[in-house]
Protein backbone atom coordinates (compact mmCIF):
# COMPACT_ATOMS: atom_id res chain seq x y z
CA UNK A 1 0.00 0.00 0.00
CA UNK A 2 1.18 3.52 -0.80
CA UNK A 3 2.72 5.01 2.36
CA UNK A 4 0.77 8.22 1.70
CA UNK A 5 -2.58 6.39 1.70
CA UNK A 6 -3.67 6.85 5.29
CA UNK A 7 -2.29 10.39 5.77
CA UNK A 8 -4.20 11.49 2.66
CA UNK A 9 -7.44 9.73 3.58
CA UNK A 10 -7.16 10.91 7.19
CA UNK A 11 -6.58 14.55 6.24
CA UNK A 12 -9.35 14.51 3.63
CA UNK A 13 -11.80 13.00 6.13
CA UNK A 14 -10.94 15.80 8.54
CA UNK A 15 -11.35 18.53 5.89
CA UNK A 16 -14.61 17.07 4.57
CA UNK A 17 -16.05 16.83 8.09
CA UNK A 18 -15.00 20.42 8.85
CA UNK A 19 -16.70 21.54 5.62
CA UNK A 20 -19.86 19.71 6.59
CA UNK A 21 -20.18 21.22 10.06
CA UNK A 22 -21.84 24.46 8.87
CA UNK A 23 -24.37 22.41 6.90
CA UNK A 24 -25.70 20.67 10.01
CA UNK A 25 -28.31 23.38 10.34
CA UNK A 26 -29.51 22.87 6.77
CA UNK A 27 -33.13 22.13 6.23
CA UNK A 28 -34.65 18.92 4.90
CA UNK A 29 -33.39 18.30 1.39
CA UNK A 30 -35.71 18.34 -1.60
CA UNK A 31 -36.28 14.71 -2.68
CA UNK A 32 -35.13 15.57 -6.21
CA UNK A 33 -31.90 17.08 -4.89
CA UNK A 34 -31.27 14.09 -2.66
CA UNK A 35 -31.84 11.74 -5.60
CA UNK A 36 -29.47 13.81 -7.74
CA UNK A 37 -26.69 13.50 -5.16
CA UNK A 38 -27.27 9.82 -4.53
CA UNK A 39 -27.31 9.02 -8.27
CA UNK A 40 -24.58 11.30 -9.58
CA UNK A 41 -21.91 9.99 -7.19
CA UNK A 42 -21.95 6.28 -8.16
CA UNK A 43 -22.61 7.10 -11.83
CA UNK A 44 -19.47 9.26 -11.90
CA UNK A 45 -17.58 6.52 -10.11
CA UNK A 46 -18.50 4.00 -12.80
CA UNK A 47 -17.71 6.34 -15.71
CA UNK A 48 -14.70 8.27 -14.44
CA UNK A 49 -13.03 6.30 -11.66
CA UNK A 50 -13.70 2.60 -12.20
CA UNK A 51 -11.70 2.32 -15.48
CA UNK A 52 -8.64 3.58 -13.60
CA UNK A 53 -9.32 1.20 -10.71
CA UNK A 54 -9.28 -1.71 -13.16
CA UNK A 55 -5.87 -0.60 -14.44
CA UNK A 56 -4.10 0.57 -11.26
CA UNK A 57 -6.26 -0.86 -8.48
CA UNK A 58 -7.54 1.08 -5.50
CA UNK A 59 -4.96 3.69 -4.60
CA UNK A 60 -5.02 6.80 -2.40
CA UNK A 61 -6.60 8.92 -5.14
CA UNK A 62 -9.43 6.56 -6.10
CA UNK A 63 -9.97 5.99 -2.35
CA UNK A 64 -10.32 9.78 -1.99
CA UNK A 65 -13.18 9.74 -4.49
CA UNK A 66 -14.78 6.77 -2.73
CA UNK A 67 -14.48 8.58 0.62
CA UNK A 68 -16.14 11.69 -0.81
CA UNK A 69 -18.87 9.64 -2.47
CA UNK A 70 -19.55 7.73 0.74
CA UNK A 71 -19.88 10.99 2.70
CA UNK A 72 -22.22 12.51 0.10
CA UNK A 73 -24.59 9.54 0.11
CA UNK A 74 -24.44 9.21 3.92
CA UNK A 75 -25.10 12.89 4.58
CA UNK A 76 -27.91 13.00 2.00
CA UNK A 77 -29.62 10.04 3.67
CA UNK A 78 -29.02 11.32 7.21
CA UNK A 79 -30.37 14.74 6.25
CA UNK A 80 -33.58 13.12 5.07
CA UNK A 81 -33.90 11.05 8.24
CA UNK A 82 -32.86 13.62 10.83
CA UNK A 83 -33.83 17.07 9.64
CA UNK A 84 -37.42 18.28 10.10
CA UNK A 85 -39.57 18.60 7.01
CA UNK A 86 -40.26 22.06 5.67
CA UNK A 87 -43.67 23.68 5.44
CA UNK A 88 -43.88 22.64 1.80
CA UNK A 89 -43.72 19.03 2.91
CA UNK A 90 -40.40 18.18 1.24
CA UNK B 1 -48.18 -5.05 -5.48
CA UNK B 2 -50.18 -6.21 -8.49
CA UNK B 3 -49.10 -5.88 -12.12
CA UNK B 4 -51.27 -2.82 -12.77
CA UNK B 5 -49.82 -0.99 -9.81
CA UNK B 6 -46.27 -1.89 -10.86
CA UNK B 7 -46.93 -0.67 -14.40
CA UNK B 8 -48.33 2.59 -13.04
CA UNK B 9 -45.33 3.07 -10.74
CA UNK B 10 -42.91 2.32 -13.58
CA UNK B 11 -44.81 4.73 -15.81
CA UNK B 12 -44.63 7.47 -13.18
CA UNK B 13 -40.93 6.85 -12.74
CA UNK B 14 -40.23 7.10 -16.48
CA UNK B 15 -42.41 10.18 -16.75
CA UNK B 16 -40.65 11.81 -13.82
CA UNK B 17 -37.22 10.96 -15.24
CA UNK B 18 -38.20 12.30 -18.66
CA UNK B 19 -39.45 15.49 -17.04
CA UNK B 20 -36.12 15.86 -15.23
CA UNK B 21 -34.21 15.32 -18.48
CA UNK B 22 -36.23 18.03 -20.24
CA UNK B 23 -36.14 20.53 -17.39
CA UNK B 24 -32.62 20.06 -16.09
CA UNK B 25 -30.72 17.18 -17.71
CA UNK B 26 -30.31 18.60 -21.23
CA UNK B 27 -29.52 22.09 -19.94
CA UNK B 28 -26.98 20.65 -17.51
CA UNK B 29 -25.32 18.62 -20.28
CA UNK B 30 -25.08 21.68 -22.54
CA UNK B 31 -23.61 23.85 -19.79
CA UNK B 32 -21.13 21.23 -18.62
CA UNK B 33 -19.41 20.85 -22.00
CA UNK B 34 -16.39 22.96 -20.87
CA UNK B 35 -15.81 20.49 -18.04
CA UNK B 36 -16.52 17.45 -20.22
CA UNK B 37 -14.12 18.79 -22.86
CA UNK B 38 -11.27 19.03 -20.39
CA UNK B 39 -12.08 15.61 -18.96
CA UNK B 40 -12.17 13.97 -22.38
CA UNK B 41 -9.43 16.04 -23.98
CA UNK B 42 -6.77 16.50 -21.30
CA UNK B 43 -7.41 13.94 -18.58
CA UNK B 44 -8.78 10.86 -20.33
CA UNK B 45 -7.41 11.82 -23.77
CA UNK B 46 -10.37 10.38 -25.62
CA UNK B 47 -9.95 13.05 -28.28
CA UNK B 48 -7.46 15.93 -28.62
CA UNK B 49 -8.57 18.86 -26.46
CA UNK B 50 -8.89 21.26 -29.39
CA UNK B 51 -11.42 18.88 -30.98
CA UNK B 52 -13.19 18.33 -27.66
CA UNK B 53 -13.64 22.11 -27.54
CA UNK B 54 -15.83 21.86 -30.64
CA UNK B 55 -18.48 20.32 -28.39
CA UNK B 56 -18.48 23.59 -26.39
CA UNK B 57 -19.09 25.62 -29.54
CA UNK B 58 -21.90 23.30 -30.62
CA UNK B 59 -23.44 23.29 -27.13
CA UNK B 60 -23.34 27.07 -26.82
CA UNK B 61 -24.88 27.38 -30.29
CA UNK B 62 -27.66 24.97 -29.30
CA UNK B 63 -28.21 26.63 -25.92
CA UNK B 64 -30.26 29.67 -27.05
CA UNK B 65 -32.57 27.48 -29.11
CA UNK B 66 -33.13 25.05 -26.24
CA UNK B 67 -33.68 27.84 -23.71
CA UNK B 68 -36.09 29.60 -26.05
CA UNK B 69 -38.03 26.38 -26.66
CA UNK B 70 -38.27 25.48 -22.99
CA UNK B 71 -39.35 29.00 -22.03
CA UNK B 72 -42.23 28.68 -24.46
CA UNK B 73 -43.46 25.27 -23.34
CA UNK B 74 -42.51 25.21 -19.66
CA UNK B 75 -45.29 25.74 -17.12
CA UNK B 76 -42.97 25.20 -14.16
CA UNK B 77 -41.61 28.51 -12.82
CA UNK B 78 -38.88 26.58 -10.95
CA UNK B 79 -37.42 25.33 -14.21
CA UNK B 80 -33.85 26.69 -14.54
CA UNK B 81 -34.39 28.18 -18.02
CA UNK B 82 -36.50 30.92 -16.42
CA UNK B 83 -33.61 31.97 -14.18
CA UNK B 84 -30.64 31.29 -16.42
CA UNK B 85 -29.54 34.91 -16.77
CA UNK B 86 -29.30 35.24 -12.99
CA UNK B 87 -27.48 31.92 -12.65
CA UNK B 88 -25.00 33.01 -15.33
CA UNK B 89 -24.25 36.13 -13.31
CA UNK B 90 -24.06 34.30 -9.97
CA UNK B 91 -21.64 31.77 -11.46
CA UNK B 92 -18.94 34.33 -12.20
CA UNK B 93 -17.90 34.62 -8.57
CA UNK B 94 -17.73 31.00 -7.31
CA UNK B 95 -15.31 30.00 -10.06
CA UNK B 96 -13.09 32.96 -9.20
CA UNK B 97 -13.27 32.23 -5.47
CA UNK B 98 -12.04 28.69 -6.15
CA UNK B 99 -8.79 30.30 -7.25
CA UNK B 100 -8.69 33.32 -4.93
CA UNK B 101 -8.92 30.92 -1.96
CA UNK B 102 -5.69 29.30 -3.10
CA UNK B 103 -3.63 32.49 -3.31
CA UNK B 104 -2.57 32.31 0.39
CA UNK B 105 -1.40 28.72 -0.17
CA UNK B 106 1.03 30.03 -2.79
CA UNK B 107 2.82 32.09 -0.16
CA UNK B 108 2.39 29.56 2.65
CA UNK B 109 3.40 26.35 0.91
CA UNK B 110 4.52 27.32 -2.58
CA UNK B 111 1.45 25.86 -4.32
CA UNK B 112 0.94 27.27 -7.79
CA UNK B 113 -2.64 27.23 -8.99
CA UNK B 114 -1.96 28.49 -12.49
CA UNK B 115 0.38 25.76 -13.71
CA UNK B 116 -2.46 23.62 -15.19
CA UNK B 117 -3.51 26.70 -17.15
CA UNK B 118 -0.38 26.29 -19.27
CA UNK B 119 -1.50 22.74 -20.11
CA UNK B 120 -4.98 23.92 -21.08
CA UNK B 121 -3.64 26.79 -23.17
CA UNK B 122 -0.94 24.69 -24.83
CA UNK B 123 -3.40 21.94 -25.72
CA UNK B 124 -5.72 24.47 -27.31
CA UNK B 125 -3.26 26.68 -29.17
CA UNK B 126 -0.15 24.53 -29.52
CA UNK B 127 1.83 27.33 -27.81
CA UNK B 128 4.77 26.21 -25.63
CA UNK B 129 4.27 25.65 -21.91
CA UNK B 130 5.43 28.31 -19.47
CA UNK B 131 4.77 31.29 -21.78
CA UNK B 132 2.18 34.06 -21.82
CA UNK B 133 0.87 32.57 -25.07
CA UNK B 134 -0.28 29.44 -23.22
CA UNK B 135 -1.07 31.17 -19.90
CA UNK B 136 -3.68 33.58 -21.24
CA UNK B 137 -5.87 31.10 -23.17
CA UNK B 138 -5.45 28.70 -20.24
CA UNK B 139 -6.72 31.37 -17.83
CA UNK B 140 -9.78 31.93 -20.00
CA UNK B 141 -10.49 28.21 -20.24
CA UNK B 142 -10.06 27.83 -16.48
CA UNK B 143 -12.52 30.67 -15.86
CA UNK B 144 -14.97 29.02 -18.25
CA UNK B 145 -14.65 25.70 -16.41
CA UNK B 146 -15.28 27.36 -13.02
CA UNK B 147 -18.29 29.17 -14.40
CA UNK B 148 -19.57 25.92 -15.88
CA UNK B 149 -19.28 24.01 -12.58
CA UNK B 150 -21.19 26.73 -10.73
CA UNK B 151 -23.85 26.81 -13.47
CA UNK B 152 -24.13 23.05 -13.10
CA UNK B 153 -24.95 23.49 -9.43
CA UNK B 154 -27.67 26.10 -10.06
CA UNK B 155 -29.24 24.05 -12.84
CA UNK B 156 -29.00 20.64 -11.21
CA UNK B 157 -30.47 21.53 -7.82
CA UNK B 158 -33.91 22.87 -7.04
CA UNK B 159 -32.81 24.39 -3.78
CA UNK B 160 -29.52 26.24 -3.69
CA UNK B 161 -28.94 25.48 -0.05
CA UNK B 162 -25.61 25.36 1.75
CA UNK B 163 -25.78 21.59 2.19
CA UNK B 164 -26.37 21.02 -1.53
CA UNK B 165 -23.54 23.40 -2.44
CA UNK B 166 -21.08 21.79 -0.02
CA UNK B 167 -22.02 18.25 -1.05
CA UNK B 168 -21.97 18.93 -4.80
CA UNK B 169 -19.14 21.44 -5.21
CA UNK B 170 -17.24 21.03 -1.94
CA UNK B 171 -17.18 17.24 -1.80
CA UNK B 172 -18.32 15.72 -5.10
CA UNK B 173 -16.29 18.01 -7.36
CA UNK B 174 -13.26 18.06 -5.08
CA UNK B 175 -13.26 14.24 -4.77
CA UNK B 176 -13.32 13.94 -8.54
CA UNK B 177 -10.58 16.59 -8.79
CA UNK B 178 -8.52 14.68 -6.19
CA UNK B 179 -8.79 11.61 -8.39
CA UNK B 180 -8.37 12.89 -11.95
CA UNK B 181 -5.54 15.37 -11.48
CA UNK B 182 -3.01 12.99 -9.86
CA UNK B 183 -4.14 10.05 -12.00
CA UNK B 184 -4.28 11.70 -15.42
CA UNK B 185 -2.63 15.10 -15.34
CA UNK B 186 0.02 15.77 -12.68
CA UNK B 187 2.97 14.38 -14.63
CA UNK B 188 6.23 14.47 -12.69
CA UNK B 189 4.55 15.92 -9.62
CA UNK B 190 3.95 14.57 -6.17
CA UNK B 191 0.43 15.13 -4.83
CA UNK B 192 0.88 15.09 -1.04
CA UNK B 193 -2.08 15.16 1.39
CA UNK B 194 -1.67 18.93 1.71
CA UNK B 195 -2.31 19.38 -2.03
CA UNK B 196 -5.57 17.39 -1.71
CA UNK B 197 -6.62 19.35 1.38
CA UNK B 198 -6.06 22.64 -0.45
CA UNK B 199 -8.14 21.30 -3.34
CA UNK B 200 -11.03 20.60 -0.96
CA UNK B 201 -10.60 23.98 0.78
CA UNK B 202 -10.80 25.78 -2.58
CA UNK B 203 -13.91 23.84 -3.63
CA UNK B 204 -15.55 24.54 -0.28
CA UNK B 205 -14.83 28.26 -0.75
CA UNK B 206 -16.45 27.95 -4.17
CA UNK B 207 -19.44 26.14 -2.64
CA UNK B 208 -19.96 28.83 -0.01
CA UNK B 209 -19.83 31.53 -2.68
CA UNK B 210 -22.32 29.63 -4.84
CA UNK B 211 -24.64 29.47 -1.84
CA UNK B 212 -24.13 33.13 -0.90
CA UNK B 213 -24.78 34.58 -4.37
CA UNK B 214 -28.58 34.00 -4.56
CA UNK B 215 -28.91 35.10 -0.92
CA UNK B 216 -26.93 38.25 -1.63
CA UNK B 217 -28.97 38.95 -4.76
CA UNK B 218 -32.34 38.53 -3.06
CA UNK B 219 -31.59 40.13 0.33
CA UNK B 220 -28.66 42.55 0.16
CA UNK B 221 -28.69 43.82 -3.42
CA UNK B 222 -32.20 45.41 -3.33
CA UNK B 223 -31.14 47.45 -0.28
CA UNK B 224 -28.08 48.83 -2.06
CA UNK B 225 -28.25 52.05 -4.00
CA UNK B 226 -25.87 54.34 -5.85
CA UNK B 227 -22.39 54.13 -4.40
CA UNK B 228 -23.06 50.90 -2.52
CA UNK B 229 -24.09 49.16 -5.73
CA UNK B 230 -21.09 50.54 -7.58
CA UNK B 231 -18.79 49.40 -4.77
CA UNK B 232 -20.35 45.92 -4.76
CA UNK B 233 -19.95 45.62 -8.53
CA UNK B 234 -16.34 46.83 -8.30
CA UNK B 235 -15.58 44.31 -5.55
CA UNK B 236 -17.10 41.46 -7.54
CA UNK B 237 -15.22 42.51 -10.68
CA UNK B 238 -11.99 42.61 -8.67
CA UNK B 239 -12.62 39.08 -7.36
CA UNK B 240 -13.32 37.82 -10.89
CA UNK B 241 -10.16 39.42 -12.29
CA UNK B 242 -7.86 38.57 -9.38
CA UNK B 243 -6.98 34.97 -10.36
CA UNK B 244 -5.74 35.97 -13.81
CA UNK B 245 -4.13 39.20 -12.65
CA UNK B 246 -2.29 37.48 -9.80
CA UNK B 247 -1.12 34.66 -12.07
CA UNK B 248 0.29 37.10 -14.63
CA UNK B 249 1.96 39.18 -11.93
CA UNK B 250 3.62 36.17 -10.30
CA UNK B 251 4.53 34.62 -13.65
CA UNK B 252 6.31 37.83 -14.64
CA UNK B 253 7.97 38.74 -11.38
CA UNK B 254 8.72 35.35 -9.89
CA UNK B 255 8.01 32.31 -12.08
CA UNK B 256 9.88 33.25 -15.25
CA UNK B 257 13.03 34.54 -13.47
CA UNK B 258 13.02 31.49 -11.15
CA UNK B 259 12.65 29.10 -14.06
CA UNK B 260 15.35 30.86 -16.04
CA UNK B 261 17.83 30.65 -13.17
CA UNK B 262 16.99 26.94 -12.67
CA UNK B 263 17.55 26.35 -16.40
CA UNK B 264 20.88 28.19 -16.35
CA UNK B 265 22.06 26.24 -13.31
CA UNK B 266 21.11 22.99 -15.06
CA UNK B 267 22.83 24.02 -18.32
CA UNK B 268 26.01 24.82 -16.37
CA UNK B 269 26.26 21.58 -14.43
CA UNK B 270 29.87 20.38 -14.47
CA UNK B 271 30.61 17.25 -16.46
CA UNK B 272 27.31 17.29 -18.30
CA UNK B 273 28.90 15.44 -21.20
CA UNK B 274 31.76 13.02 -20.61
CA UNK B 275 33.25 9.81 -21.97
CA UNK B 276 31.60 6.87 -20.26
CA UNK B 277 33.15 3.93 -22.07
CA UNK B 278 36.47 4.37 -23.79
CA UNK B 279 37.01 3.21 -27.35
CA UNK B 280 36.85 -0.42 -28.28
CA UNK B 281 37.73 -2.04 -31.54
CA UNK B 282 34.55 -3.48 -33.00
CA UNK B 283 35.64 -5.05 -36.26
CA UNK B 284 38.43 -4.99 -38.82
CA UNK B 285 37.82 -5.85 -42.46
CA UNK B 286 38.30 -3.31 -45.24
CA UNK B 287 38.10 -0.64 -42.52
CA UNK B 288 38.60 -0.71 -38.80
CA UNK B 289 35.50 0.17 -36.79
CA UNK B 290 35.65 1.48 -33.24
CA UNK B 291 33.05 2.63 -30.77
CA UNK B 292 33.08 4.77 -27.66
CA UNK B 293 30.23 6.08 -25.51
CA UNK B 294 29.51 9.57 -24.26
CA UNK B 295 27.35 10.03 -21.22
CA UNK B 296 24.94 12.98 -20.97
CA UNK B 297 23.73 13.86 -17.50
CA UNK B 298 22.71 14.15 -14.76
CA UNK B 299 19.56 15.40 -16.49
CA UNK B 300 16.92 15.59 -13.77
CA UNK B 301 15.89 18.84 -12.15
CA UNK B 302 12.85 20.37 -10.49
CA UNK B 303 11.28 23.36 -12.17
CA UNK B 304 9.62 26.36 -10.51
CA UNK B 305 6.72 24.33 -9.13
CA UNK B 306 8.82 21.34 -8.12
CA UNK B 307 7.80 19.31 -11.13
CA UNK B 308 10.47 16.78 -12.05
CA UNK B 309 11.83 17.42 -15.55
CA UNK B 310 14.73 16.17 -17.63
CA UNK B 311 17.21 18.40 -19.34
CA UNK B 312 16.60 17.76 -23.03
CA UNK B 313 19.04 18.06 -25.88
CA UNK B 314 18.15 18.03 -29.53
CA UNK B 315 19.68 17.48 -31.96
CA UNK B 316 23.02 16.11 -30.78
CA UNK B 317 25.92 16.07 -33.26
CA UNK B 318 29.14 14.40 -32.18
CA UNK B 319 32.36 14.45 -34.17
CA UNK B 320 35.81 13.30 -33.11
CA UNK B 321 38.96 11.38 -33.77
CA UNK B 322 40.88 8.49 -32.28
CA UNK B 323 44.63 8.81 -32.37
CA UNK B 324 47.49 6.52 -31.49
CA UNK B 325 51.13 7.58 -31.21
CA UNK B 326 50.22 11.03 -32.42
CA UNK B 327 48.50 9.97 -35.64
CA UNK B 328 44.79 9.78 -36.31
CA UNK B 329 43.59 6.21 -36.72
CA UNK B 330 39.83 6.83 -36.99
CA UNK B 331 37.24 9.54 -37.51
CA UNK B 332 34.08 9.50 -35.45
CA UNK B 333 30.61 10.94 -35.80
CA UNK B 334 27.10 10.38 -34.64
CA UNK B 335 23.82 12.23 -34.84
CA UNK B 336 20.87 11.92 -32.48
CA UNK B 337 17.70 13.70 -33.49
CA UNK B 338 16.26 13.69 -29.99
CA UNK B 339 17.12 12.02 -26.69
CA UNK B 340 14.62 9.88 -24.87
CA UNK B 341 12.86 12.12 -22.39
CA UNK B 342 10.12 11.80 -19.78
CA UNK B 343 9.10 15.40 -20.58
CA UNK B 344 6.93 14.15 -23.42
CA UNK B 345 5.16 11.54 -21.26
CA UNK B 346 1.51 12.47 -20.72
CA UNK B 347 0.50 9.78 -18.20
CA UNK B 348 1.72 10.31 -14.61
CA UNK B 349 2.18 6.56 -14.03
CA UNK B 350 4.56 6.26 -17.00
CA UNK B 351 6.67 9.28 -16.04
CA UNK B 352 8.76 8.02 -13.12
CA UNK B 353 10.18 4.84 -14.76
CA UNK B 354 11.30 6.91 -17.78
CA UNK B 355 12.62 9.68 -15.51
CA UNK B 356 14.72 7.21 -13.50
CA UNK B 357 15.98 5.51 -16.65
CA UNK B 358 17.06 8.76 -18.29
CA UNK B 359 19.02 10.41 -15.49
CA UNK B 360 22.04 9.63 -17.63
CA UNK B 361 21.74 9.00 -21.34
CA UNK B 362 24.40 7.09 -23.22
CA UNK B 363 25.26 8.26 -26.72
CA UNK B 364 27.22 5.63 -28.66
CA UNK B 365 29.70 7.10 -31.13
CA UNK B 366 30.90 5.09 -34.12
CA UNK B 367 34.41 5.62 -35.51
CA UNK B 368 35.95 4.36 -38.67
CA UNK B 369 39.52 4.35 -39.98
CA UNK B 370 41.88 2.41 -42.21
CA UNK B 371 42.48 -1.20 -41.26
CA UNK B 372 46.23 -0.52 -41.27
CA UNK B 373 45.73 1.87 -38.34
CA UNK B 374 44.51 -1.02 -36.20
CA UNK B 375 47.36 -3.35 -37.17
CA UNK B 376 49.46 -2.82 -34.07
CA UNK B 377 46.62 -2.15 -31.63
CA UNK B 378 45.54 -4.51 -28.89
CA UNK B 379 43.73 -4.39 -25.58
CA UNK B 380 45.37 -1.78 -23.43
CA UNK B 381 46.93 0.16 -26.32
CA UNK B 382 47.16 3.85 -25.59
CA UNK B 383 44.69 5.89 -27.66
CA UNK B 384 43.43 9.42 -27.38
CA UNK B 385 39.79 10.25 -27.91
CA UNK B 386 39.19 13.81 -29.04
CA UNK B 387 35.54 14.73 -29.41
CA UNK B 388 33.15 17.61 -29.65
CA UNK B 389 29.39 17.50 -29.14
CA UNK B 390 27.09 20.24 -30.38
CA UNK B 391 23.53 20.43 -29.19
CA UNK B 392 20.70 22.67 -28.19
CA UNK B 393 20.06 22.27 -24.48
CA UNK B 394 16.37 22.53 -23.67
CA UNK B 395 15.34 23.45 -20.16
CA UNK B 396 11.90 24.14 -18.80
CA UNK B 397 11.80 27.61 -20.35
CA UNK B 398 15.18 28.36 -21.91
CA UNK B 399 17.12 26.93 -24.81
CA UNK B 400 20.83 27.29 -25.32
CA UNK B 401 23.14 26.08 -28.08
CA UNK B 402 26.23 24.52 -26.54
CA UNK B 403 29.34 22.75 -27.65
CA UNK B 404 31.18 20.38 -25.33
CA UNK B 405 34.77 19.28 -25.94
CA UNK B 406 36.91 16.51 -24.59
CA UNK B 407 40.39 15.10 -25.06
CA UNK B 408 40.78 11.87 -23.12
CA UNK B 409 43.94 9.76 -23.24
CA UNK B 410 42.77 6.22 -22.52
CA UNK B 411 43.34 2.61 -23.36
CA UNK B 412 41.66 0.56 -26.01
CA UNK B 413 39.29 -1.75 -24.17
CA UNK B 414 39.37 -4.63 -26.62
CA UNK B 415 41.89 -5.70 -29.23
CA UNK B 416 41.39 -7.04 -32.71
CA UNK B 417 38.22 -9.16 -32.61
Amino acid sequence: MDPGFWPQIGLLTLVFVLALIPTLASRHMEPADRTTLIVITPVTFVIAVLPGVFVWGINKDSASYILGGFLIVTVAILNTRLQPRTLTGD
Amino acid sequence: MDATCMRRTAGQLVSSLWGWVLERGILYALLETPVLAIMGGIFYRVVPYRYALITILLAFMALPFWVSYRRQVSMNRDEPVHHLHRYALYSLLPGAMFTVARIPTHFLWGLIYWHPWYDFGAELTGAPLGQYSSLFPGALLNALQGWSIAMGFYVLFRRHSLINAVLYIGIYDSSLYSYVFPTYSRVGLQSPPLWHAVDVWAHVAMAFTAWVMPVFHSRAWPRFAGVARAAAVALMAAIVLTPTGFAFWRATTWQFPTDESIDQATFNRPGLMAVKDGPSLQAVDLDARYKFTLRFGPRGFNNYFRQARDLDAAPVRVTGTLSHDGRIIAWCSTYVERLESPNRVTAPQQFWPVFRRTQFTDIPVQCMGPASGAADLGAGSEVTVQWSAQMTLIGDRERQTREFFGRDPTQLSAGRP
